[in-house]
C-alpha cells in the first residue's frame, strides 16, 4: 500500500484561509438574522409585537410561531410552531434585516409578552417524575441477564457507589450557521450540519415538499461532535421561513452564548452502580442504574449503562435508564455518547473493586475479560482488548507502578490510573461514485460530509489505493445532497461505511479497464489473465508477466471520455449479525496532584487502541489524541450549570466554560493495534469515539492512587481533592 | 482632523471612510472586505480564531504582534499594518513555513481554529530566530483554543517551522511594512463618524485632556479588551469614544532612581506585553503574573491603565500593584493629581474619577529585594483563565521582624483591596509561623468575600489565608524568590 500517513486533503486551504465554511457562502441581497429570546424558563408566549422593531433601520421582516404554524408538526418543528416556552433563553421569533447589527437592534425592539408557569430547573426537583424511555438509542432501556439482585446478595464482595457526571457542551469552534434561499419552490440550504441527507429529509417533512427540491450543502464543517444535527433544525427552519417571506437569501449564525442552549448538550447523569465479586476476583453480578436529564419538549437518552452489558464476563447483569424532564436545554449525543459517562462509573467502580480485592487493576480486568458477547450470545467479530491492556501496560511501564500514595515529584504527588474504553463498530448505507478522466485524473464523490475528522483524506486515500494512483491525482467531493447518498457524521462510522462503497465502485472500474486492456490488441496486456492484473503506480500491470501500461492509455486508445462507476454498501443489520463488532482500548494515565493546592495535572497518557485496520496512522493518532483531550476536559473542567432560580445558564462564555488549552496537555503515547476482522469490510472499525471515553475514570483512579481520595463526580473540582479523606 | 482611516492590509494600503467607528476589525474584514479566512468563534476574545498580526510603531521600535480582531475597533488600526491569514503565503502561493509546518504535522482537523493558530505561529516566527522553548510556545498559543486536535501537533508545528528559513519573501514584506509604518508615524488627529457614532483619536496627552474635558460623556478606549465586549456582547452603543492608543506619552515606561529606591512610571496606555518587557523580569513574581494573564493576543493590546480603570474586583494587576504601593496618576484638563491605588477603588464599579478625568499612568516602587514580593493567581485552568483569588504580598524583613508590609487581594471583595488588618497584625512582629498564624483571623476583618460560579466564599477565605501561610513557608524555606503559584491554595498547610 502507498504511504498511509498522507497529509490532509484540504489542509492547504485551511492554513491559507481559503477554506470556506457554509456560513460564509456569498449571496446577492443577503439578509441577516437575529433570534428573539424569552427569559422565562416555562410558560407560554402571549404575543410577539414587532411594531417597534419595524421602525428600526434596515428591518426586513420577522417570523414567529404564526409563520411556522403551517409547517408539519414533528419534534423538529415543535419548538417553533408552539407558543409553549420550555427553557430560559428559548427563541420565539427571528428578525431579518440588512445588516447583522440592524437585525440585532430590531430583535431587541421586539416586545414579547409571556405568561410564566412554575418550572423545574434541576433534576433533583423532579426525581419523582422519572420515567423509563422506550429505548436508549437502538438498545432497550432496561436489560436483565441472569439474576443480578440475587447475585449481588450472595457476592463475597460488593462495591456499590453513586457516580455523577455534569452537563457538557459540545462547543465546536464554528458556531452553527445557515445561508439559505429559495429558487421558486426549491430550497438551497448551506448549513453546518453533520447530516446533509437527514437535514434534507427533515426540511422535506416540515415544509411538505419533495426531497428532490431541496439541496443541502455542508462542504466544510468547523467541528460538530454531535451537536450539528437535529436541534439546529428549528432555528434553521425559521431562517428558511424568513427567506421565503422576503424572497431574499437569509443568513443566521448562532452566537457563542446560544451554543450553550440551542443545539444540545451532553446530558447530566446520576448513576448507581453495584459490582459483586467472588473472592477470586470474578464478577458475579452487576447492577447499573442511570437517571439522566431530558427536556420537556423532546426525549433523548444516552446509552449510558448499555456498555456495562458487554464489557466484562458476568452471568448476572441488570441495567436501566430513567429520564427526568426539566426546563433545561435538550441533550443530544456528544463525543462518545453513553460510553464517556457510563465507563466513568463502571471503570471507577472496577478500580475501587481492585483496591478492595487486592488485585492489580489490569489483572482484575483481564480476569473478567468477556471472550464473547454475553448479552447477544454470539462471538465477537474481533476483540483485542487484552492486547490493549498488555501493550498499553508495557509501554506505560505499569509493572513499576508505585504503591498507592507513595510517589512524589517535588510538590506533586503522583498517581497512576487506568481504564478500558469501547465503542460499537457500526456502518450505515452509503453510495460512492468514482469517475476517471481520460487523462488519468480521478474524481470521487459522496454526499456525506467531513466534520473535521478527515473524511476527505480517507476517501481520497481509499480511492487512490484501490486504483493504484498517488493521492494527489484524486479530487474528492463531499457534503452535498446532489451527490450520492452518504451517512451522517457521527458514531465514528463514516469511514467504515464509505469504505465498502468506494471499494465496490473502484472494483468495477478496475474490472472494466482490465477487460478493455485484455481485449485491446494494442495493449501490452492483450490476452493476459484477468486475475493476474494489478493497479499500481498509475498503471495496470501483469504480476507475472512484468508488463503493463498506464491505465489512462487504455482509456485514451478507446477514445472514451472517461469511466464512471457507483458502489453501494448497506447498513449494519444488527439483529442478523453473526458476530458483534466493537472497538476497544485501554488508557493509562499519570497525574500529579499539587497536594497543598488541590490542583491536578495530567502528566502523561498512554492509549492502546484496537479498532480494526488503520487506514491512515497520522489521521488515527490525531483523532485519538483529540478524543483523549476531550475526555480530559470532561474529567477536569467542563460543566455547564443552570441557575435554579431563573433557569438561565450560568456563564455563557468560553471564559466561564473552560475547555482544555495547550498548557493542560500531557505527553501522549498512542499504540495502534491493528486487527483483521473477517466480518467487517476492509476490517474497518470507527475510531473517533474510543479516545474520548475511559480516560475520565483513569484520571479519577489516578487521583485516588496519588492522594487516596475517591472522586465520583465529574468534573473533578479542586475542592474534591482537598477535602478530608 | 482626518475623517478616514488608512492602514496597510496584507501589503496593500486601505482607505476607509464612512464606517461606524465601533465596527470591529473582524466585522470589517469578514463583511466588508469579504476576507473570511479570519474566523469568528466567540466574538469575546476567548478563542483566538480571529487572530491577526498587527505591526505598530512603539517609540523608536516597531513591533509585530498577534491580537484578537473580534473585539478591536477598526479606527484603532489607523497607521498600522495588519496581516491576516490570507496574507501569509507568498505571492506565488507557496506556503509560509508556519503554514507548511501545520500541514506537515497534521495540526488541522476541522480547521476552524487553524487561521488563528496560523497567525499566532506567524507572529512567533517573525519575532523569534529559532524554535523557542515549549513553555514559550505554550504562552504564545494560550489564547488559541482548538477542540479537535489536542494541540500536540500544533506545538510540533511551532517547533519544526524554524528549520530552514526561506527569508527572502519575509524580508521583502517586512521592508514594505517598515516603510509604511515609518511614513505613518506622525499622523494627525482622527475623528471617525458613522451611524451616528463618533470616535476621536488624539495624538498627544494635552489634546486628549482637552477633548475629554469637553466631552466628559465619551468612553475612553485603550485596548478595548473590555470595551470591545460591551459592544459585541452587550450590544452597548458607544456614541462618543476616545481612543488613547495613539497618545505617545501614555505608552512610555520610565525608570528613575530615587533615595528610596527604583521608581517605575508606566503610562496608562502601555500594553501588558510591553510592560512585562520593560520590567525585564523584575520583580520575578510580577513577571510570572503577566505570564498567567489572559492570552498573548489580549496581553498585546490590553493596557495597564485599562486593567485598573475598569475597576474589576478580579482584575489581576491591581492586587499586585497595591502591594507595590502604586500611585495612580490622574489628569483632568490641566489639573493633575495622584491617588494611592487602594483609595482609587471606591466601590463595585465605582472609581475615584471625576468627569473628564483619566489615568495617565501609575508609579510603583520596586521592592529593594525582589524576594520581598510574591503574588499568587489562583485559577482552575493553567493559562488564560480568570482568577478566583489573586493575592500579592510585599513584605520586608529586617532583623527577623516585619519591617514593612503591604498586601493586596483581588476576588475577595467588591473591589481590589488592601489587607490593612492583616498588615497591622504582622507589622513589627517577629517573622515566625506563630505571627503568621495569629494574623490569619485578621482576614475576617479585612474581607467578606462572596460565592460565585468560580469559588465559594468559604473557599476564597481559606485560600486567602493559605496564601499568607504559603508565602511564609516559601520564604523561610528557600532564599529564591517566590513564584506565582499554579492553582488553588492549600486547605491543610
Ligand atoms: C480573553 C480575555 C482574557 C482576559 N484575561 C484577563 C486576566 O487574566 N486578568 C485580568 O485582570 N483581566 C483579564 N481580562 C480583562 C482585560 O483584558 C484587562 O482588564 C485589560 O487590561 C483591560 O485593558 P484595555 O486596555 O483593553 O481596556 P479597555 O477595554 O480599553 O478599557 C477598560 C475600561 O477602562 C477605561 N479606561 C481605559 N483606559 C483608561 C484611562 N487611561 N483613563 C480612564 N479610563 C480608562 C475604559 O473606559 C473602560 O471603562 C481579559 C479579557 C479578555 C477579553
Ligand atoms: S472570535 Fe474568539 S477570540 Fe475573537
Ligand atoms: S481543528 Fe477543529 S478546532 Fe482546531
Amino acid at each position: 500500500m502507498s504511504d498511509r500517513s498522507v497529509p490532509r486533503y484540504e489542509a492547504a486551504l485551511k492554513v491559507t484561509g481559503r477554506a470556506a465554511y457554509e456560513g460564509e457562502v456569498p449571496a446577492v441581497g443577503l439578509l441577516h438574522a437575529a433570534l428573539v429570546e424569552v427569559p422565562i424558563a416555562r410558560g407560554d408566549v402571549v404575543a410577539v409585537d414587532a411594531s417597534e422593531a419595524e421602525r428600526t433601520s434596515g428591518f426586513a421582516t420577522m417570523v414567529s410561531y404564526a409563520d411556522a404554524e403551517p409547517l408539519k408538526p414533528s419534534p423538529a418543528t415543535a419548538l417553533i410552531r408552539d407558543r409553549a416556552v420550555h427553557f430560559a433563553g428559548q427563541p420565539v421569533a427571528l428578525v431579518v434585516a440588512d445588516t447583522l447589527s440592524a437585525a440585532r437592534d430590531a430583535a431587541r425592539a421586539v416586545r414579547v409578552t409571556t405568561q410564566a408557569r412554575p418550572s423545574v430547573t434541576h433534576m433533583a426537583q423532579a426525581l419523582n417524575t422519572a420515567y423509563v424511555p422506550a429505548m436508549v438509542g437502538r438498545f432497550p432501556s432496561v436489560s436483565n441477564r441472569g439474576d443480578a439482585t440475587a447475585a449481588l446478595a450472595d457476592a463475597d464482595r460488593v462495591v456499590r457507589h453513586r457516580y455523577e457526571t455534569a452537563a457538557n457542551i459540545h462547543h465546536p469552534l464554528e458556531p452553527h450557521a445557515v445561508v439559505c434561499w429559495w429558487e421558486g419552490d426549491k430550497a438551497v440550504v448551506h448549513t453546518s450540519t453533520q447530516a446533509v441527507f437527514g437535514t434534507r429529509a427533515m426540511i422535506a417533512h416540515a415544509f411538505n415538499m419533495p426531497p428532490a427540491d431541496i439541496r443541502v450543502i455542508s462542504r466544510l464543517l468547523g467541528g460538530g461532535f454531535g451537536c450539528k444535527g437535529q436541534l439546529w433544525w428549528p432555528w434553521m427552519f425559521l431562517a428558511m421561513l424568513a427567506a421565503k417571506k422576503t424572497g431574499r437569501p437569509v443568513r443566521l449564525e448562532l452566537t457563542r452564548a446560544q451554543m450553550f442552549r440551542l443545539v444540545g448538550r451532553r446530558q447530566e447523569t446520576v448513576q448507581d452502580l453495584a459490582l459483586g465479586f467472588s473472592t477470586n476476583g470474578c464478577l458475579t453480578g452487576i447492577a447499573h442504574h442511570v437517571t439522566a436529564q431530558s427536556s420537556t419538549h423532546a426525549e433523548y437518552s444516552d446509552a449510558t449503562a448499555v456498555y456495562t452489558r458487554y464489557l466484562y464476563a458476568c452471568p448476572n447483569v441488570t441495567t436501566s435508564h430513567l429520564l427526568v424532564r426539566t426546563n433545561e436545554p435538550q441533550p443530544v449525543p456528544m463525543r462518545a455518547p453513553g460510553t464517556a459517562p457510563g465507563l466513568f462509573a463502571l471503570e471507577s467502580a472496577m478500580d475501587e473493586a481492585a483496591v478492595r480485592l487486592g488485585f492489580d487493576p489490569v489483572d482484575l480486568r483481564v480476569r473478567n475479560f468477556a471472550d464473547h458477547d454475553q448479552e447477544a450470545g454470539r462471538p465477537w467479530s474481533s476483540n483485542s482488548l487484552r492486547d490493549c491492556y498488555c501493550i498499553g501496560a508495557e509501554r506505560f511501564g505499569w509493572a513499576r507502578r508505585p504503591a498507592q500514595g507513595t510517589a512524589v515529584d517535588g510538590r506533586w504527588r503522583i498517581g497512576w490510573g487506568m481504564a478500558s474504553t469501547m465503542y460499537p463498530a457500526i456502518r450505515q448505507a452509503a453510495k460512492v461514485r468514482v469517475q476517471l478522466a481520460a487523462d488519468g485524473a480521478v474524481l470521487v464523490q459522496c454526499g456525506t460530509q467531513d466534520m473535521g475528522s478527515g473524511t476527505y483524506t480517507a476517501l481520497g486515500q481509499i480511492t487512490a489505493d484501490a486504483l493504484g494512483v498517488p493521492v494527489d491525482r484524486v479530487t474528492v467531493e463531499l457534503g452535498d445532497t446532489v451527490l450520492p447518498d452518504g451517512p451522517f457524521s457521527g458514531g465514528s462510522q463514516v469511514t467504515a461505511s464509505i469504505f465498502p462503497a468506494a471499494a465496490a465502485a473502484t472494483a468495477k472500474l478496475r474490472a472494466t479497464i482490465a477487460a478493455m486492456a485484455i481485449a485491446d490488441e494494442a495493449s501490452p496486456l492483450a490476452g493476459q489473465r484477468l486475475d493476474d492484473l494489478e493497479f499500481r503506480d498509475g498503471s495496470i500491470r501483469s504480476r507475472s508477466g512484468n508488463v503493463g501500461e498506464p491505465w489512462a492509455n487504455v482509456l485514451a486508445r478507446k477514445g472514451t471520455e472517461g469511466l464512471e462507476a457507483e458502489g453501494e454498501s448497506g447498513a449494519t443489520q444488527h439483529p442478523d449479525l453473526t458476530a458483534t463488532s466493537m472497538g476497544y482500548g485501554a488508557v493509562f494515565v499519570e497525574i500529579g496532584v499539587n497536594a497543598g493546592l488541590g490542583e491536578i495535572r495530567v502528566r502523561r497518557v498512554c492509549g492502546a487502541f484496537a479498532a480494526g485496520r488503520i487506514l491512515n496512522p497520522l489521521l488515527a493518532r490525531s483523532q485519538y489524541v483529540g478524543g483523549l483531550v476531550g475526555g480530559i476536559g470532561m474529567a477536569l473542567h467542563e460543566r455547564t450549570e443552570t441557575d435554579r432560580a431563573t433557569g438561565r445558564m450560568l456563564g455563557e462564555t468560553l471564559a466561564d466554560y473552560l475547555i482544555p488549552t495547550h498548557a493542560d496537555m500531557p505527553e501522549f503515547d498512542i499504540a495502534l493495534i491493528e486487527e483483521d476482522d473477517p466480518h467487517l469490510p476492509g476490517s474497518v472499525k470507527g475510531i473517533g469515539m474510543l479516545g474520548t471515553a475511559g480516560i475520565q475514570a483513569a484520571i479519577a483512579n489516578a487521583v485516588f492512587h496519588a492522594v487516596g481520595k475517591r472522586v465520583r463526580s465529574l468534573p473533578i473540582r479542586i475542592e474534591d481533592v482537598l477535602g478530608r479523606r | 482632523m482626518r475623517d478616514n482611516i488608512s492602514f496597510l492590509l496584507n501589503g496593500r494600503v486601505e482607505h476607509v471612510a464612512d464606517v461606524c467607528p465601533t465596527t470591529t476589525l473582524l466585522q470589517w474584514l469578514r463583511r466588508v472586505k469579504r476576507l473570511t479566512g479570519t474566523k469568528e468563534g466567540c466574538a469575546e476574545g476567548d478563542c483566538g480564531a480571529c487572530t491577526v498580526v498587527v505591526g505598530r510603531v512603539k517609540g523608536e521600535a516597531i513591533a509585530f504582534e498577534a491580537i484578537n480582531a473580534c473585539i478591536a475597533f477598526l479606527p484603532m488600526f489607523d497607521g498600522t499594518t495588519v496581516t491576516t491569514v490570507e496574507g501569509v503565503a507568498q505571492a506565488d502561493g507557496k506556503l509560509h513555513p508556519c503554514q507548511q509546518s501545520l500541514v506537515d504535522n497534521h495540526a488541522s482537523q476541522c480547521g476552524f481554529c487553524t487561521p488563528g493558530f496560523t497567525m499566532s505561529l506567524y507572529a512567533l516566527y517573525r519575532n523569534e530566530a529559532t524554535a523557542p522553548a515549549v513553555s514559550a510556545i505554550e504562552e504564545a498559543l494560550a489564547g488559541n483554543l482548538c477542540r479537535c486536535t489536542g494541540y500536540g501537533p500544533i506545538v510540533q508545528a511551532a517547533q519544526s517551522m524554524f528549520g530552514g528559513r526561506p527569508q527572502a519573501a519575509d524580508a521583502e514584506r517586512r521592508q514594505v511594512e517598515v516603510d509604511y509604518l515609518a511614513a505613518a508615524k506622525h499622523g494627525e488627529t482622527l475623528c471617525i463618524t458613522g451611524e451616528d457614532r463618533r470616535m476621536l483619536v488624539p495624538r498627544s496627552e494635552d489634546e486628549l485632556a482637552a477633548l475629554y474635558l469637553s466631552r466628559p460623556d465619551a468612553t475612553i478606549v485603550a485596548g478595548a479588551t473590555d470595551v470591545g465586549l460591551w459592544v459585541t456582547k452587550q450590544d452597548r452603543l458607544l456614541n462618543t469614544s476616545i481612543y488613547i492608543g495613539r497618545v505617545e506619552e501614555l505608552a512610555r515606561v520610565t525608570r528613575s532612581q530615587t533615595d528610596l529606591g527604583v521608581v517605575i512610571r508606566m503610562g496608562a496606555g502601555v500594553t501588558h506585553s510591553d510592560a512585562a518587557r520593560a520590567l525585564s523580569g523584575r520583580p520575578a513574581a510580577l513577571h510570572e503574573l503577566w505570564r498567567r494573564f489572559a492570552g498573548e493576543q489580549v496581553r498585546n493590546i490590553g493596557t495597564v491603565g485599562g486593567n485598573i480603570a475598569n475597576g474589576s474586583p478580579i482584575g489581576d494587576l491591581s492586587p499586585a500593584l497595591i502591594a507595590l504601593g502604586a500611585q495612580v496618576l490622574l489628569r483632568r484638563g490641566d489639573e493633575r493629581r495622584t491617588v494611592t491605588l487602594e483609595n482609587f477603588f471606591i466601590g463595585y464599579g465605582k472609581q475615584d474619577l471625576r468627569a473628564g478625568e483619566f489615568l495617565t499612568g501609575i508609579e510603583i516602587m520596586l521592592p529593594a529585594d525582589s524576594a520581598d514580593f510574591s503574588c499568587h493567581k489562583v485559577s482552575k485552568r493553567m493559562l488564560d483563565d480568570i482568577s478566583a483569588v489573586c493575592g500579592a504580598f510585599n513584605i520586608h524583613i529586617q532583623e527577623s521582624r516585619v519591617a514593612q508590609v503591604r498586601i493586596g487581594f483581588g476576588g475577595m471583595a467588591a473591589v481590589p483591596k488592601r489587607a490593612f488588618a492583616v498588615e497591622a497584625a504582622l507589622l513589627g512582629q517577629p517573622w515566625t509561623r506563630a505571627t503568621v498564624d495569629a494574623a490569619l483571623v485578621a482576614f475576617e476583618d479585612d474581607f467578606s468575600p462572596i460565592s460565585d460560579a468560580r469559588a465559594s466564599a468559604s473557599y476564597r477565605m481559606q485560600v486567602a489565608k493559605n496564601l499568607l501561610v504559603r508565602t511564609f513557608v516559601e520564604r523561610t524555606r528557600t532564599a529564591t524568590p517566590t513564584q506565582v503559584t499554579d492553582c488553588a491554595a492549600s486547605m491543610s498547610e
